[in-house]
């Protein structure tokens, strides 16, 4: 792969081919921004398009201080961010069931997931867990959705995704941990409604 | 050994980097099985994670892109021979001008004094200058509004 700075400068001097190399090279990564946190789908084409064109605008203000694919995914971070704040549909995040009742479920749960599959119940239920997981990912703010995404799905560093999001590593790895409890909570809720 | 259950950040702290915890959570989860069932769960959550099928645009959006992109054009080359020219244009008209009526420009404006001539210089370019300022100022307001 061409590193990001002669693609850069290919771009800055006039060569297309080189903006659609980037293009390629980051796709994946905006998707993943787009698809988590814009949920009306006709919406997700425009927001693309736009991202991209911005990139193009400012690329000549790239300081090459982070890698290139980081700071795109800042550019369509911000321009969904903007989005859902023009749409009023930025929401905070699922709360946490902190009063104790959900651990008390969860503590009758352990007893039912727990017992030993075999094999093909194991791929039965990593299917079943793969729809519940999807709809519980769904569920949860745009902001925790994102966390969850870069992180796992990504594999980017605290510090990247602080610099993608703008927010503090501290408040990353704190958010990182709240979604991923959230989600455990909801997803052994939502996995025992399924079961009964 | 601690007798209280691992707290959640502490069970997603050692699934997640195990490097990082201390020997007694290390113990007390190999000695718990509560514990070890709810490391389990979260490894489970994060395969199953990394295992979600990665969302793809339905379009091609680098074709959609490079389509609106501007083109490379030869725009500057053009514009500062139009410069020049523009430029040539009006020295050329001066020089004309001061050719067919110089004398009767002397004659007309070699009575006024010095000073006099200096102010009406000094108010012609100052309101060159402002109108200058003007124009460029609203080129740039309006360059800005026309930007994504």
């Amino acid at each position: 792969m061409v590193a990001d700075q002669p693609l850069v400068e290919m771009v800055l001097k006039g060569n297309t081919n080189a903006f659609k190399t980037i293009m390629k090279n980051t796709e994946g990564l905006v998707a993943q921004i787009v698809f988590k946190m814009i949920p009306i789908a006709e919406d997700r084409k425009d927001i693309a398009q736009d991202i991209y064109l911005k990139t193009f605008q400012k690329l000549n203000t790239f300081q090459f201080r982070s890698k290139l694919s980081t700071w795109i995914a800042q550019i369509a971070y911000n321009t969904c961010f903007s989005y859902l704040e023009k749409k009023k549909l930025i929401f905070p995040g699922n709360d946490i069931d902190d009063n104790g009742q959900g651990e008390h479920l969860l503590e009758v749960l352990h007893n039912k997931i727990a017992p030993v599959r075999n094999e093909t119940e194991n791929i039965i239920f990593q299917k079943e867990l793969s729809g519940i997981l999807k709809t519980e990912i769904d569920k949860l703010s745009p902001v925790y959705k994102i966390l969850i995404t870069l992180y796992h799905n990504e594999e980017l560093s605290y510090s990247e995704i602080g610099e993608i999001t703008s927010l503090p590593e501290g408040t990353v790895k704190s958010y990182l941990f709240r979604a991923r409890k959230t989600l455990r909570n909801n997803l052994l809720l939502t996995y025992k409604k399924e079961a009964l | 050994m601690k007798y209280l259950h691992l707290t959640d950040e502490q069970i997603q702290q050692y699934v997640l980097e195990k490097a990082t915890c201390t020997d007694e959570i290390i113990e007390h989860i190999q000695a718990c099985t509560h514990c070890k069932e709810r490391v389990e769960e979260y490894n489970l959550l994060f395969r199953s994670i990394q295992q979600q099928e990665k969302p793809v645009f339905d379009f091609d959006l680098a074709d959609l892109v490079l389509q609106q992109l501007p083109k490379p054009q030869s725009q500057p080359f053009s514009e500062m021979w139009s410069s020049l020219l523009i430029i040539f244009i009006s020295t050329l008209f001066c020089c004309v001008i001061g050719y067919l009526f110089g004398k009767n420009l002397v004659i007309l404006f070699g009575g006024i004094s010095p000073v006099f001539m200096g102010l009406i210089i000094t108010t012609v370019i100052s309101i060159f200058v402002f109108l200058y300022i003007d124009m460029n100022k609203s080129y740039h307001a309006k360059m800005k509004a026309l930007n994504f």
